[in-house]
């Protein structure tokens, strides 16, 4: 066994006990991530002697008798997290060649935990797309099979964790970034409640969904490196003061028996893939034979998530966007004057995805349609919330297929945004709400000629978290689900 | 309701992007086809249901104390600019 194949608890451990130093585990990594990257395209930046450095640091650490909790673990970290002195673009060429002057809490939070920054991994421009097709650096590779998207946004951390180019990762998840492409990946990603973690320095899309999470290749790990990340923080006034719980710890001591489940009718529907239900069905079935409760719910405005969502995002990304003129940072394309300045920074600098979205917040922010279309979205938003409000006085989880199919082939539905937009049917009501989610691999199935993995959603109450983590966890335990193997 | 070309323009003005007419035409039919998808919620009743902007409920988000405090210093990030002179950035002429 090769010590990129460690997962992150198991890599804590052995550095801490000294059976393995960071500066190893790290240098293994680097060299598994240069000889797969051409191939998978997971990673956009890395800067091999500041992971060195860093690594050198944590074994210093460790000889002193004084490591953290993820003392000398490399990480993947999202190009949507602000890294100090590391270049970081969300996958923009507006961004180009920005060096950021400061951290964002979620990566000072996982270096303050003795982590090591490997390297910036590929998303959707922007975390503005499904597919991670948007990114100004290319696509990324599903590593099951590699003429199929890893999903997106958090496309590049999912499929780097699945490829053995990372333990752990970070995502964003505004309508699905991070559960979608776990689904895709067969690996373990959690999007917490909103506000579980601060957004200070996560380069903003939609802020008001905008949430950082973590990817994994089982669920103690993904606990594990929620724990690490989140946390209050008064540099973002969204952020929840509420202290942070141990997600990793004593995961097993949970009794399912009388666990209520709810199952919204609404989302096993005509479009879900009938073999993806039959692995969400078998799931559920595990949960029930040890004396779960499962109960039939009712979520009436599921289907008018995603258009809800689809006005608000882009409109909240219209205005957070209108900062990239090309004046202080990034990206600048001379023009004639000032104004066309702007513009031929902003139409060079932006991809057609994300021009597309702004052009859409712009008209349903725009004077005469406001109240028909952003107001009436807020409205649709409150009744998305009081159905899950509704249902959490019946049940404590809420378990649903994550994806209606599992990975589709690259560049199969680029062409048709409302086709790419109707991928996040299961995940967006969610981010609306504001509920935590998870996704958690339920098994593997052959799909247009390929064997590609699916998952299971579970959503939960506000800062529910460990009980999702340890429903989840029961869930692994219960079924057979071989991660990816380590090719070379 | 559909987006024409000169909707196009004025969202294209206001957005500070632009757009030759071809382009414009191409990205008309696809804000057309999103439009029609999200006026989907026209159909839902919304009387007396409030206008929601945040998940988040305003007790759970405490003040901090008013106190200055630097965070970054004016070198480290002048040096992010394109172009930069004397501690200012400079940008195109603005008065003709």
């Amino acid at each position: 066994m090769e010590l990129y194949e460690l997962g992150l608890k198991e890599s804590a451990e052995k550095i801490k006990n000294k059976e393995i130093t960071s500066v190893e585990l790290t240098k293994s990594l680097l060299d598994r991530i240069e000889a797969r990257n051409a191939e998978i395209n997971a990673y956009v930046t890395i800067d091999r002697e500041h992971a060195l450095n860093m690594a050198e640091a944590s074994d210093k650490r460790v000889k002193e008798g004084n490591p953290r909790l993820l003392e000398g673990v490399p990480l993947g970290i999202k190009d949507l997290f602000c890294t100090k002195g590391v270049r970081t673009t969300a996958c923009s060429h507006i961004l180009d060649g920005f060096i950021p002057p400061y951290e964002s809490t979620v990566t000072e939070n996982l270096w303050r935990a003795g982590g090591v920054l490997l390297g910036k991994t590929n998303m959707d421009e922007f975390a503005m797309g499904s597919s991670n097709e948007t990114s100004y650096f290319g696509a990324v590779k599903n590593p099951w099979d590699l003429s199929c998207t890893p999903g997106g946004s958090s496309g590049g951390s999912a499929a780097a964790v699945a490829d053995y180019q990372c333990a752990a990762s970070t995502g964003s998840d505004t309508g699905g970034s991070i559960r979608q492409p776990a689904s895709f990946t067969g690996t373990v990603g959690i999007k917490p409640t909103y506000g579980r973690c601060s957004r200070y320095g996560m380069i903003a899309f939609a802020s008001s969904l905008d949430q950082a999470g973590a990817f994994a290749r089982n669920v103690e790990d993904a606990a594990l490196m929620l724990r690490s990340m989140s946390g209050y923080d008064e540099k973002d006034s969204t952020s929840a003061d509420r202290p942070i719980e141990n997600y990793d710890n004593k995961l097993a001591e949970f009794d399912i028996k009388g666990l209520k489940i709810g199952l919204p009718k609404e989302y096993f529907v005509e479009g879900l893939d009938l073999e993806v239900r039959a692995l969400v069905d078998k799931a559920i079935k595990n949960f029930e034979d040890q004396g779960a409760e499962i109960v039939e719910i009712s979520l009436p405005y599921t289907k008018y998530a995603v258009p809800a969502y689809y006005i608000i995002a882009p409109a909240e990304a219209a205005a957070n966007l209108s900062r990239y003129d090309g004046m202080r940072f990034g990206l600048r394309v001379e023009g004639e004057n000032l104004t066309d300045t702007y513009m031929k920074t902003r139409t060079e600098g932006f991809g057609d995805e994300v021009k597309r979205r702004i052009m859409i917040g712009n008209y349903t922010l725009s004077s005469g349609y406001y109240d028909a279309y952003y107001t009436k979205a807020q409205r649709v938003r409150a009744l998305v919330t009081k159905d899950f409000a509704e249902a959490f006085e019946k049940v404590d989880i809420i378990m649903t297929p994550t994806t209606p199919t599992p990975a589709f082939k690259i560049g199969g539905k680029v062409d048709d945004p409302i086709q790419m937009y109707l991928n996040d049917i299961f995940t967006v009501a969610t981010n609306l709400a504001g509920l935590p989610g998870l996704s958690v691999p339920a098994g593997t199935m052959t799909y247009e000629g390929s064997t590609l993995p699916v998952g299971v959603q579970m959503i939960g109450p506000a800062f529910s978290e460990r009980k999702l983590l340890r429903s989840a966890y029961a869930h692994e335990k219960m079924t057979k689900f071989n991660v990816l193997p380590a090719k070379s | 309701m559909s987006i024409d070309l000169k909707t196009v323009n004025k969202l294209a003005k206001l957005s500070m992007m632009k757009f030759d007419e071809e382009t414009a035409i191409e990205i008309g039919g696809e804000l057309n086809k999103i439009v029609d998808f999200i006026s989907q919620l026209q159909e839902v009743p919304t009387e007396g249901i409030e206008p929601m902007s945040s998940s988040v409920s305003g007790t759970s988000t405490p003040e901090r104390d008013d106190v200055v405090t630097t965070t970054n210093d004016r070198e480290s990030l002048m040096a992010t600019s394109p172009e930069q002179e004397m501690g200012f950035f400079v940008v195109p002429r603005v008065i003709e």
